[in-house]
């Protein structure tokens, strides 16, 4: 058992999209627990790649490919998950802000998110302060997370984060934000919650907001 | 002395052309410095003015906007503008940095001050079957021949006037496919993305011949979208999609590219754009015919004269540097690392008096 979840992880690690797939599907007739396939295989193995990326040893393709091959083992698991009626340690709400088309960053936090076991609900880009609001008000997140790559769409995190307070729903999200210009002097200076410096730690960073790492 | 661009006179720019002259063949003891402002009043009577007329950009107006009304509307800033140090009036074919992504068929638009792409290759194309095609008709590079032209027509050899941002090879890539896709094809189909490259380098220099030849029949040498000035062919090589990939790719990828293109045009620069590109600066490095970096910190991160050690790693190498940077930073990195062979552009606001000052300093100091 041991040994096919380390193969699973291996192959989430090097990017190897159809070894995933096949050997989730080989653990799960072998008997293994999707929980463990889930939390020994995937999740463990994105934590290491997002450690490899912080560490300078991976970089945006390298994880961008480890994603997808989580994300082929996590669609032969998420029917079972579902049946079985084992639950995602949070749901987050992400989007790029208001007047910023840039997705890349935001897509590879997503994943990232996704790795790490939560349930992630994408706004896309250019995501107006009224579309977070409704996207609360309908999902009901943990957290919402927010990505600006542009000096000039910066601003448009404060102005997203004054909305849901005036909506009053802030208390009932934790709001982390992230993004080439942004840092953790701004991150607290418009009131948000956490900031991450690359997706690696936005996935841990999570964890820890929602109680799931300390 | 502070020049208007009615007074920027033959003199003075034989002045220019003699001191970057020097300053390419690194025998100039002093950094070059230069500094462009508006003269009094300006900025307040004219709020829509960019900070500087270099900055105008083109793609604040409608595409379908004359090009003659456009360089009329340029000509106005300039009027009111002052030169000071190694300055000289310049005017670059601002359009966005995917002139030549556009030409090669990538869907654009202009969004927020900025032009954005969608990929025009469908998800389901494989690379293998991507085939790239030039179009001499295509509206944005069509534009920017027509702006060049009627520049070298309007004004002559009283105007730099500089090659457009045509991107670099795996940007052009990106613009083409995707960003996300091109970063996982770089490890899926190594080898289509490396003939992509070499098909967008051949596409790539036949734009730049074009463009820097018609910029430059006013015979009043080159610039580009960098701030340099050259009496030989010069261009600010990028690769902006470097900040994500590896060394090994950058190296496999990119380095080929920057290789040919420099070896064709005699003064090409680098524009390090970001911490996520320091990692591949050793490369930068090795390539003699790069002739000097330009350093971006990027967004949110320290001013240049906070990156001492590694200004003085590209000067170690004998490379030229140019930097944006305030007067005090440029005072910084002259008294610390000295400055000769640096450019420094200085981007606080001053009156011509303050700003001919600050400069005469520098160069003092130099």
């Amino acid at each position: 058992m041991e040994n096919i979840l380390k193969q699973i992880y291996e192959s989430v690690v090097n990017g190897d999209a159809s070894s995933v797939e096949e050997l989730v599907q080989q653990a799960l007739k072998a008997g293994i627990a999707p929980e463990a396939i889930l939390n020994e295989g995937l999740i463990a193995a994105m934590q290491r790649v997002g450690k490899l990326f912080e560490e300078g040893e991976f970089f945006v393709p390298e994880m961008l490919v480890a994603a997808r091959a989580m994300q082929a083992g996590l669609n032969v698991l998420r029917p079972i998950l579902s049946e079985k009626d084992i639950q995602p340690i949070g749901k987050i709400v992400i989007g790029t802000v208001k007047g910023d088309l840039h997705d890349i960053g935001k897509n590879l936090v997503a994943m990232m998110l996704e790795g790490a076991g939560f349930q992630v609900i994408d706004l896309g880009i250019d995501v107006p302060p009224q579309k977070f609001i409704e996207a609360i008000q309908e999902h009901q997140p943990q957290i919402v997370a927010m990505s600006a790559l542009l000096t000039t769409t910066i601003g448009n995190m404060r102005l997203t984060i004054d909305e849901i307070t005036k909506a009053g729903l802030r208390e009932r999200v934790k709001v982390m934000v992230g993004g080439a210009p942004v840092t953790e002097g701004y991150a607290r200076q418009i009131g948000a919650d956490g900031y991450a410096p690359d997706a690696g730690r936005a996935a841990t960073l999570a964890r820890q907001l929602v109680g799931a790492e300390p | 002395m502070s020049t208007t661009w009615s007074t920027f006179d033959e003199r003075r720019w034989t002045t220019l052309f003699e001191t970057w002259e020097a300053w390419w063949n690194h025998s100039l003891d002093r950094p070059v410095v230069i500094y462009e402002g508006y003269l009094p009043g300006y900025r307040e009577t004219h709020p829509q003015a960019p900070p500087q007329p270099s900055r105008f950009f083109l793609g604040d107006f409608p595409l379908d906007t004359p090009p003659e009304q456009l360089l009329q509307k340029f000509e106005e800033h300039l009027q009111a503008a002052f030169f000071v140090g190694d300055a000289f009036p310049r005017f670059w074919i601002n359009l966005g940095p995917g002139v030549l992504a556009a030409a090669l068929g990538a869907q654009f638009e202009f969004f927020e001050g900025s032009l954005w792409f969608q990929p025009s290759v469908s998800e389901e194309t494989p690379l293998s079957e991507v085939r790239l095609e030039f179009n001499p008709d295509q509206v944005l590079w069509r534009k920017a021949l027509q702006i060049a032209h009627q520049a070298v027509e309007r004004w002559g050899s009283r105007v730099a006037i500089g090659v457009t941002d045509l991107g670099g090879n795996l940007d052009i890539l990106a613009s083409l496919i995707g960003p996300q896709r091109l970063a996982m094809e770089l490890i899926d189909h190594p080898l289509e993305v490396e003939r992509l490259c070499a098909e967008i380098r051949s596409f790539w220099l036949q734009a730049y011949r074009d463009l820097a030849q018609l910029c430059a029949s006013n015979h009043r040498g080159y610039t580009c979208w960098g701030p340099l000035y050259s009496s030989r062919p010069h261009y600010m090589l990028q690769s902006d999609f470097s900040y994500m990939i590896s060394p090994a790719h950058f190296r496999r990828f990119v380095v080929p590219d920057l290789i040919r293109c420099s070896q064709e045009i005699p003064n090409a620069f680098y524009h390090l754009d970001g911490k996520g590109q320091i990692r591949h600066l050793d490369e930068l490095l090795k390539i003699e015919s790069i002739r000097g970096i330009q350093w971006i910190p990027g967004a949110g991160e320290a001013p240049p004269q906070e990156w001492l050690p590694l200004l003085q790693r590209i000067r170690e190498a004998n490379k030229l540097c140019q930097v944006y940077v305030s007067s005090e930073g440029a005072l910084r990195i002259t008294r610390e690392l000295g400055g000769k062979g640096f450019a420094f552009v200085l981007d606080d606001e001053m009156s011509p008096e303050q700003a001919e000052t600050i400069v005469k300093t520098l160069y003092e100091a130099g």
